[in-house]
């Protein structure tokens, strides 16, 4: 069944708990309540969440949780394409993931798709048949080079002139 | 057929020594197929999250299958064919790594001509193996660090079967494929870097 309940969320094991790699969002998601779609429940359709989600049922379709953490338990069954800011694999997952942070696949899990990602860590023993692309930041970088190049290349110009200092000096 | 020695360097980790040494084939293999735009590469694993975050700003995509958990799994090679279900010409870049020491000749045939039609002409084709017989090598992970150094990382939930091969029993289950270079190190590992056609 469908609970929101923290308590049922912190029993899991610790390969559940979300990415402490910004101090000041996992302070604040802790607090977060999760959703846990139960191990009795089949969805077949769109799931749109604003808040962390914890799958141990089955799930067709797609999810889209711009900001969230998705959580595949380990007997989750989902043929979905997610969106979410993280996700962590322990149970099944075939579809594509696209994630603005972070995907770990946990040695349990069965990944098959197309991911999407920043940062990727998956533990040995899991069964991953993927294509893994990298997000780059393509807009920053087109940004920047305009403006880094042509002073590089004045400083290059410079140093290539003849240099009288070279010479011996009587 | 150019042979190199290089210097053996051991590392200790958590659990165990890991024998590492610095690729010069992952380097020549890196450095082509990142020269052509939108690269595509295969890996056969076992699957490292190391080795993906090395090759991913090299390259578009990285494909990986993991054929060592499927031979672990005990699938026939036909079932193993059929997950790299691939199209024909798709990678410019295949790193087999030492999928073919788990595979007896039969099998390794089957795979490697599944290989070929999945290259690119002129596609690459990366595979290591240890130089010298040992009794039931543990299987390993090739996770590459900084500056092409690779490190062979235990995985303990693999055991599988291990076919010694000489350097010509290799080049001959390879022979559709052009040799560039072959080297071996002193951490007894050879590694091997052929061409399609």
């Amino acid at each position: 069944m469908l609970k929101k309940n923290r308590n049922e969320f912190e029993s899991y094991p610790n390969q559940y708990e979300l990415p402490t790699n910004n101090a000041t969002s996992s302070d604040s998601s802790s607090q977060k309540e999760k959703t846990v779609i139960g191990e009795l429940i089949s969805i077949d359709g769109t799931v749109r969440a604003k808040e962390d989600l914890i799958i141990q049922g089955s799930l067709k379709g797609s999810m889209e949780l711009e900001k969230n953490h998705a959580i595949i338990g380990p007997k989750g069954n989902v043929e979905a394409d997610i969106a979410a800011e993280n996700i962590t694999i322990c149970g099944k997952m075939n579809g594509n993931a696209s994630v603005k942070g972070k995907v770990e696949i946990t040695h349990e899990a069965e990944f098959v798709g197309q991911i999407k990602t920043k940062r990727i860590a998956i533990e040995d023993g899991a069964y991953v048949k993927a294509t893994i692309e990298m997000v780059r930041d393509d807009d920053k970088r087109d940004k920047q080079q305009p403006t880094k190049r042509p002073m590089e290349a004045v400083v290059v110009n410079k140093k290539n002139e003849p240099t009288p200092a070279k010479t011996p000096v009587s | 057929m150019v042979t190199l020695i290089e210097e053996r360097k051991v590392v200790q980790t958590d659990q165990e020594d890991a024998v590492t040494y610095s690729s010069r084939v992952m380097r020549s293999f890196v450095h082509r197929v990142a020269k052509k735009k939108d690269a595509k590469v295969l890996d056969m694993g076992p699957v490292s999250d190391q080795r993906i975050n090395f090759l991913i700003p090299h390259v578009k995509s990285v494909f990986v299958c993991d054929l060592f958990l499927q031979i672990n799994k005990g699938m026939a090679m036909p079932k193993i064919k059929k997950n790299l279900d691939y199209e024909p010409y798709s990678f410019d870049g295949i790193l087999l790594w030492d999928c073919l020491d788990r595979l007896d000749l039969q099998e390794t045939e089957v795979l490697l001509e599944h290989c070929s039609s999945l290259l690119n002409d002129g596609g690459h084709l990366c595979m290591a193996a240890y130089d010298e017989f040992v009794s039931n090598p543990p299987v390993s992970s090739f996770c590459i660090k900084k500056n092409f150094d690779v490190v062979l990382k235990r995985q303990s939930h693999l055991v599988l079967p291990y076919f010694h091969r000489h350097n010509r029993d290799i080049l001959h289950i390879m022979r559709n494929f052009t040799l560039i270079n072959s080297y071996v190190y002193r951490s007894g590992i050879r590694e091997f870097y052929f061409r399609r056609g």
